[in-house]
């Protein structure tokens, strides 16, 4: 029974043009080599230092979200979004989205998921003030700016796909932050 | 007596034909069928002279673009600019507002997967290598290339006052400006014949909605016919 229930949902790895499934993990992987080339341009010593800690918050993050779940927890939040994209919603949806939340939250009983995810919510945030604090001189110094907040916006939105802005303790909202 | 009188009156006012008199603008008295009649010919007649615009004006502009291409090929090698990137460039101007949108939209799109956000770091990535900082600012430098297809025009135009045949050559690119702002501003109402007439005949929604003045779409279900 077990089996047929996993026959029957939709595959929804997310593969390139290559056929390469696209995880976190890569996703990461890609980030952090950009952030790297995006931090020797940036002159200021406090920007370098926040984009240090971003980056290793992120590799932190990409790791325990392998051990916790990693691709199976990609599937269950594809058929997430899925199920909340359905027109006619019936009750067995509804059923079945209170199972996947179960699942899910099952794959990380301590959280360390949502504490990573949280602390490193907030270091991009403190990372994004402290760009958006920068008086860019060159029209060169603006571009690097503007990519390192595109960088930022693009991982967060990587994170919510893998369900790690809609944790508990993780808030991305700037809001009350100070 | 008097009452067989009204019936013959009746008998007679309902088996005669109609003849509604009017007076149009000129002062001149028409029956109302005729007038309906011939506000119908007059919108076809506005039609079809607009179609036959279209058909004649479209040639005519193939025509001028044929007769300039030479020398426009010749002002691209003195630019440094392909006639076709020049073609794109006054492409992207005329429809500047929907190319600033598409980037943003496409941005925004790009970041509902797992395999667009990777593309948008590994093409970041080939482009910072290549220090093509500008990567992923393509909605801003619309304004930037507008501004530089300006310019170019205005090189090109002085460029052609320098030629033997100059003077021609510009009558011929103001013709062409003068036939694509024909097209583009039809007459109203046949811009609403041609398009939009009886749009909102399968939109029962909609109908429902502004007999009831109400401004919400009702829920999808409901929509279904």
């Amino acid at each position: 029974m077990a089996l047929l229930a996993i026959a029957w949902r939709p595959i929804v790895a997310e593969e390139d043009a290559s056929g390469r499934t696209i995880t976190l993990e890569i996703i990461t992987k890609n980030f952090d080599q950009n952030m790297d080339l995006l931090k020797k341009e940036i002159r200021e010593q406090n920007v370098q230092d926040l984009i240090d800690v971003v980056r290793k918050q992120a590799r932190s993050l990409s790791q325990s979200y392998l051990i916790h779940g990693g691709g199976n927890r990609d599937r269950l939040m594809q058929e997430k979004r899925d199920l909340r994209l359905k027109t006619h919603f019936i009750k067995a949806d509804q059923d079945r989205l209170i199972e996947i939340d179960k699942e899910i939250n099952a794959m990380d009983p301590n959280g360390m998921l949502s504490n990573e995810s949280a602390a490193l919510n907030s270091s991009i945030s403190d990372l994004q003030d402290a760009v958006n604090a920068l008086a860019p001189i060159t029209p060169e110094d603006k571009d690097v700016n503007r990519l390192i907040l595109q960088h930022l916006e693009f991982y967060s939105a990587a994170m919510t796909l893998a369900g790690l802005n809609d944790v508990k303790s993780g808030s991305t909202s700037k809001k009350g932050k100070k | 007596m008097r009452v067989r009188c009204r019936l013959h009156l009746c008998v007679l006012f309902f088996c005669c034909p109609v003849l509604v008199f009017s007076q149009n603008d000129t002062g001149n008295v028409a029956t109302s069928t005729t007038s309906a009649a011939s506000n119908s010919d007059l919108i076809t007649k506005r039609i079809e002279e607009y179609k036959k615009l279209e058909a004649t004006a479209t040639q005519r502009i193939a025509e001028i673009d044929k007769m300039l291409s030479p020398s426009k090929d010749l002002i691209a090698k003195r630019f440094g600019v392909s006639p076709e990137e020049y073609h794109f460039l006054k492409l992207q101007a005329e429809n500047a507002d929907a190319a600033k949108a598409y980037f943003k939209n496409l941005r925004d799109e790009m970041k509902k997967s797992y395999v667009t956000i990777n593309d948008y770091f590994a093409g970041a990535n080939a482009a910072i290598l290549k220090n093509n900082l500008w990567y992923g600012n393509e909605e801003n430098l619309v304004d930037e290339d507008v501004s530089f297809l300006g310019k170019l025009e205005d090189e090109i135009t002085q460029h052609l006052d320098s030629l033997p045949n100059g003077a021609e050559m510009k009558a011929l690119l103001a013709e062409k400006q003068q036939l694509l702002d024909k097209l583009a501003h039809p007459d109203e109402i046949v811009l609403y014949q041609l398009t939009r007439k009886d749009w909102f005949a399968n939109r029962p929604d909609y109908m429902q909605a502004m007999q009831e003045g109400r401004s919400m779409p009702s829920a999808p279900e409901k929509n279904k016919p």
